[in-house]
């Protein structure tokens, strides 16, 4: 198997953590101190929660991606990632109205787009190595 | 991957989570569309359904990491995932516990954490166990 996949599963990993860490952080500041990208947040405790929740999650699912990277890395893993990002483009596209709500459209468009490239790219890259193996 | 014996905490565990996350998420989803239901209260606040849904949708990814691996050799590592996992929910869950109880109520907030609790507990014994379990292997 190419040393490049399982880099980019790593890779990948990597920037979930850094971008579910960050988001969790705009959340407590957005809801504590009503600052930063979540703004709307402020004494929304419910949507905060939930927000919290789901950034850190994603955060804890891109350590389980570097985890999976190591050596038990495996084809299938590829997948794993494309269905992380799979949740959250269906979760943009379904409540999109959120962000027309919060006045957020254009963080919207960016991050739906970015979760469809990587849906994309680790879709592919399980697909090539399903074919090299056959 | 070399196939050990399947780490069968792990595997009811991972059955557990996609199974619960499911039926969690169609319940949020018909109590923010109805507002009947033990989250009916999503109904007056249809946009906090958007973390809900991801966080349950997640953690059923983690339920599935779970079962793929309940056979790994080194299936005490997964353990420890698991246990992390908990702890994320749980930390929402006590850091915002006086707003939670008062718009969810008391018996959300308690179920909740009579669910994630156990299994943190169970989880790491688990943990320490298999840890003992490989490394007594690998010695011999």
């Amino acid at each position: 198997m190419r040393p490049q996949y399982n880099r980019f599963l790593k890779i990948h990993g990597i920037l979930l953590i850094c971008l579910g860490s960050i988001m969790t952080i705009q959340t407590l500041l957005g809801y504590h101190l009503g600052v930063g990208a979540l703004v709307f947040l402020k004494n929304e405790t419910l949507r905060s929660v939930g927000l919290f929740e789901a950034y850190l999650l994603a955060a804890f699912c891109g350590f389980i991606l570097v985890v999976l990277s190591g050596k038990y890395y495996s084809k299938q893993w590829h997948l794993l990632g494309a269905g992380i990002h799979m949740i959250l483009f269906v979760t943009n596209v379904v409540f999109w109205k959120a962000y027309a709500q919060a006045d957020i459209v254009i963080i919207g468009y960016v991050a739906t787009l970015a979760h469809a490239v990587l849906i994309f790219l680790e879709t592919r890259c399980y697909y090539i190595l399903a074919r090299q193996v056959k | 991957m070399k196939t050990t014996k399947t780490n069968r905490v792990l595997l009811i565990h991972g059955y557990f989570l996609v199974i619960v996350t499911l039926v969690n998420t169609v319940a949020s989803l018909y109590g923010m569309k109805t507002g009947e239901g033990m989250f009916g209260f999503l109904k007056e606040m249809p946009f906090s359904e958007v973390g809900f849904f991801q966080a349950y949708m997640l953690m059923m990814i983690v339920g599935i990491v779970l079962i793929l691996n309940a056979k790994s050799e080194q299936s005490w590592k997964y353990d420890l995932l698991s246990v992390v996992a908990h702890l994320v929910p749980l930390t929402a869950l006590f850091m915002l516990k006086g707003e939670v109880q008062q718009i969810m109520g008391v018996k959300i907030f308690i179920a909740s954490a009579a669910i994630h609790f156990p299994w943190v507990i169970v989880e790491s014994i688990t943990a320490y166990l298999q840890y003992k379990k490989a490394h007594e292997t690998a010695v011999q």
